[in-house]
């Protein structure tokens, strides 16, 4: 037979304090009685909740009584906690500093997560809101984006009931736009479907949100936008012009989009700008566009995604089947039959919450998150042991007032409520400290968490509640071990002066120092590793000149001028090179599965990066040539005719660099053969792997100039930049960036992990050294007695300060032990997103940990020479 | 004597009533039925014991059963003192409302 079933004993446990049974009144069976009978008949289940609810029906008369009560002993708690902390002023210091630093730290990173978790929150429909996503397969495993296709949304909206609206939102690029004088080159104009203001809350100053996007050529722009183009001119119905082509009237005026906002724009048109531009198709095979969904309230999204995966797939079919051009390119080959046909299968639908973008998204909020609390709980851990450890450590100064007031009368129970009140006291005035901290660093804090959060947010009622929540964390977490461990001496021993434990709490400080260090010990080691990394790729050989480089966007029809652009620099002595690439040259990506060459493994699947650009490509960038030749104006079959790619490519012939020249290559509908091989540089971030990477000259798609600038003479071969080119595009404002800039802005993220680590493990080091240094203290004032002795026996000064170093500087010491090999598997597994990293070195270890040991031993040295130097004849006199 | 407060006269008459069967859990159903409000399990509690401590109610341990999990059931009964507050209480109410009607603080209707 089962065992029959108890009521839960926690429930049991509270329930007994909350009604406060001092003795037995057979409450407990009677609560045991009271379970079964209900378990009898309706349950456990419904029992267990029926005993909760009792316990939470206890709660208020347990906390009237408490305050009934126990006000005259709170009263006397406080005065003695005050009492306490005015008596130990440098202990009180201590404590109170470090709780304070720790807390600040813990605060500032709770303002960092509430601002990462109240992204897209401010929409009054977040929660029936999706992002639409889609994932197949790659030859690295899942693919997973949200580009749709154009015709997606409203077909979904006509065909699957839970979509209750949809939305898509397509960016036209860059649009240079004009209103009479003003003319400037907008990257966030969103081309949208009517309905973007029923499912988001971006709230309308002037307009009519209903209307506002209905008719063609209307235009919603943001306050910003408002006030750039028109200043203080209402813009409402005013024309400007996109491209010096389209015309469009302003319906509508959006208050500024918020910084926490996943869907960002300057300026809204309606969709239909997009078939206006020829920028628009019907085949759902094509991915182009974000959409967004408002689904029915209490949709089952996987459900849903199931249907828009069948809808797709069936549709997808029909419509190439419908169209005689396409079937017949699909009929053209077995392979991309099959291709064709692999991918339809692939492909599912997935709706993303809008709320879980930011966290789950390619940035990844949440493991920041997760690591940055981390550090702040360990921060603050530091600094609640050290509170810790001075109350243990002093313990023996309060036994006696603990021996008496047992004496007189006092119940265990009160006296660990008067060493939490005290430490709760002590947590309070650190939190007022912290505050203070908080709103004295506020500026430094937005400047190095990139964020733009004003000091209201101080006031919010979450932030308090968050403030009372690590005050009173830190309380009882800093207070339990005193509580817990002072209450419990016997009066009788420590009245006749015999204290138990000694031994056993001194144990207990010196695992906690070892804790403390070695967590500090292990910051130390992070910050090391991370700036190293840092420094690394700061420093890394690109495989080209990075330096004087700029290079400017060509919009609109701006690319049909580059060849006389490029002419005309040329002509100054002060421009060195110039050359153009279809991509943002620091970064480009856009690759593809499909090549071909002579002997192709048909089985062989890869990536092959493209890029077009123009002669001179790798003289103006320094890019060294392993085989072959640059591409070159003599030969008529270097334009689109002509190849050259980086070592990559070879390695995945199976040839050597060499060999690989003359070969036939045919990629992205260009066929020609490979004239040169460029050694391998960095087109992407250094953070990525060089992968494979082929370049064609193709003048049609140019689209950034890259211009070399003579060292020494940036500033006047910048300006003869700028005036050629409002020679060449007077119409067009001109942008450039330094390939530097790009670069910094590459390794800001992790500059910013640096910054953070080191601010960490500075205050952990702090906090630490503060601890030690009260605890050395102590110890020194404990031990006056032994060093007066030792002294008169013949022990020499630095005999002492060795003696007393040496005990903390064993425990530094161990602390390594436990620091190390955290620090070793954590830093691991974070370098390892680095294709290219600085790897760990040794010396980061030992220099940790001599640094650690170092200020450590300064700390304590002085307690101990103070100890040291002192007179005997002072220290025993009293013998 | 103090007079007893209210809940205590409540409490003290339902052991009364309940006669040999007086323990927690009868005990505040019987206090439910007649406050018309169910108590939380564990607020009778206090009550015993101040009303034990006073001398008003004695305690008698008895076996336990097997539905209580093997604990003990502590029963309790009225004392002397016990009655004598109950009647004097019963005294003070029966002068305080001699001659009130029934219906005197019922709505009119």
């Amino acid at each position: 037979m089962k065992k029959p079933a108890s009521p839960p004993r926690l429930a049991l446990r509270l329930l007994e304090l909350f009604s406060g049974w001092e003795d037995d009144y057979g409450a407990a069976g009677d609560f045991e009685e009271y379970f079964r009978a209900l378990a009898a008949e309706g349950g456990i289940r419904r029992a267990r909740r029926a005993c909760w609810r009792q316990v939470i029906a206890a709660f208020p008369g347990y906390l009237k009584n408490i305050i009934i009560w126990s006000d005259a002993m709170l009263k006397s708690y406080f005065k003695i906690a005050v009492r306490n902390l005015r008596k130990h002023k440098g202990y009180s210091f201590i404590n109170i500093a470090g709780l304070a630093a720790g807390m600040a730290c813990a605060l500032f990173i709770l303002l960092w997560v509430q601002d990462e978790l109240s992204y897209d929150r401010f929409h009054a429909n977040a929660e029936t809101l999706y992002r639409l996503e889609q994932e197949t397969d790659a030859p690295h495993g899942k693919f997973r984006h949200f580009s749709m296709p154009y015709s997606l949304g409203p077909i979904l909206k006509a065909e699957i009931p839970e979509v209750r609206d949809t939305t898509r939102t397509a960016a036209p690029g860059s649009l240079l736009v004009r209103y009479g004088e003003n003319a400037f080159f907008e990257n966030k104009v969103l081309a949208v479907d009517p309905q973007i203001f029923q499912m988001f809350t971006f709230p309308l100053l002037k307009g009519d949100p209903a209307i506002a996007l209905s008719r063609p050529g209307s235009l919603v722009i943001t306050e910003d936008m408002a006030k750039k183009y028109f200043g203080s001119v209402d813009p409402i119905g005013r024309t400007v012009t996109f491209n010096d082509a389209h015309a469009f009237t302003v319906t509508g005026v959006l208050k500024n989009i918020p910084p926490n906002s996943t869907l960002s724009f300057d300026m809204l048109v309606p969709f239909d700008f997009m078939k206006i531009l020829g920028q628009y198709d019907d085949l759902l095979m094509h991915n182009a566009i974000p959409t967004y969904v408002r689904l029915q309230a209490r949709c089952d999204i996987a459900v849903v995604g199931g249907k828009i995966t069948r809808l797709v797939g069936d549709r997808a079919l029909a419509g190439i089947q419908a169209d005689p051009a396409q079937m017949k390119m699909l009929e053209s080959s077995p392979e991309i039959r099959r291709r064709f046909e692999d991918y339809s299968r692939s492909r599912v639908f997935i709706l993303m919450p809008l709320v879980d973008i930011n966290l789950f998204d390619s940035r990844m909020a949440i493991k920041n998150i997760y690591t940055y609390s981390a550090l702040a709980l360990f921060v603050l851990l530091i600094a609640c042991i050290n509170f810790m450890n001075l109350a243990t450590a002093r313990s023996a100064g309060r036994a006696k007032e603990i021996g008496l007031r047992k004496v007189i009368g006092a119940q265990w129970k009160s006296l660990v409520g008067q060493f939490y009140g005290e430490s709760i006291l002590t947590a309070f005035l650190a939190g007022t400290t912290s505050l203070i901290l908080v709103i004295l660093l506020f500026p430094a804090f937005n400047v190095l968490s990139g964020k733009s959060m004003s000091l209201p947010v101080l006031w919010s009622g979450k932030f308090l509640l968050g403030m009372l929540v690590v005050t009173l964390f830190t309380g009882i977490v800093a207070g339990s071990y005193p509580a817990l461990f002072l209450s419990s001496f016997q009066p009788v021993k420590v009245l006749q002066g015999r204290l138990g434990g000694g031994a056993k709490s001194a144990l207990f400080r010196k695992t906690l120092v070892v804790l403390q260090f070695g967590l500090s010990i292990f910051l130390l080691i992070g910050m090391g590793v991370v700036s190293r990394q840092v420094d690394y790729m700061r420093n890394k050989n690109l495989g080209y000149d990075k330096e004087q480089l700029i290079y400017l966007p060509m919009r609109d029809k701006a690319p049909l001028s580059y060849a006389v652009f490029k002419d005309r620099l040329l002509r100054n002595p002060r421009i060195l090179g110039v050359t153009a690439v279809r991509h943002p040259p620091t970064s480009i990506f856009g690759s593809s599965e499909v090549a071909d060459w002579d002997g192709r493994n048909p089985d062989l699947r890869f990536k092959i990066s493209f890029a077009s650009v123009d002669f001179d490509y790798p003289e103006t960038l320094k890019i060294g040539m392993a085989a072959g030749r640059p591409f070159s104006r003599t030969f008529a079959t270097d334009l689109r005719r002509a190849f050259m790619v980086n070592e990559e490519v070879p390695k995945l012939m199976g040839l050597d660099a060499a060999s690989a020249v003359g070969k036939r290559f045919n990629f992205r509908g260009y066929e020609g053969t490979i004239v040169g091989v460029m050694k391998n540089f960095h087109y992407q971030t250094v953070r990525n792997a060089i992968e494979p990477l082929a370049v064609v000259v193709d003048p049609k798609d140019f689209r950034y100039a890259v211009v070399r600038l003579t060292a020494g003479q940036i500033p006047a071969s910048l300006e003869n930049v700028k005036e050629t080119w409002r020679q060449v595009f007077p119409q067009y404002p001109l942008e450039y960036r330094f390939f530097d800039e790009d670069f910094e802005q590459m390794y800001r993220k992790d500059e910013r992990m640096g910054t953070i680590l080191k601010v960490f493990s500075a205050m952990a080091v702090l906090i630490a050294c503060l601890g030690l240094f009260g605890l050395a203290s102590y110890t020194a004032e404990q031990r006056t007695k032994e060093i007066g002795v030792r002294k008169i026996l013949g022990a020499s000064s630095p005999g002492i300060v060795l003696l007393l170093s040496k005990e903390f500087a064993k425990w530094v010491l161990a602390a390594n032990l436990l620091a190390w090999p955290v620090a070793y598997f954590l830093m691991r597994s974070w370098l390892r997103s680095y294709a290219y990293n600085a790897g760990i070195a040794w010396w980061l270890f030992a220099a940790a940990s001599a640094g650690a040991l170092v200020i450590a031993l300064v700390t304590v040295g002085y307690q101990a020479l103070r100890a040291a130097s002192a007179n005997p004849a002072n220290s025993l006199k009293y013998e | 004597m103090r007079l007893l407060t209210r809940t205590e006269e409540i409490i003290l008459l339902s052991i009364w009533r309940l006669g040999e069967n007086a323990y927690g859990i009868t005990i505040r159903e019987e206090v439910g039925k007649a406050t018309g409000e169910e108590w939380p399990l564990g607020a009778v509690y206090p009550f015993l014991s101040r009303l034990h401590k006073g001398g008003y109610v004695q305690t008698i341990t008895s076996r336990s059963t097997p539905e209580r999990g093997g604990r003990h059931k502590i029963m309790y009964r009225l004392t002397e003192s016990g009655r004598e507050a109950l009647a004097e209480v019963q005294q003070v109410n029966t002068r305080a409302w001699d001659g009130i009607s029934p219906f005197a603080f019922r709505k009119s209707t």
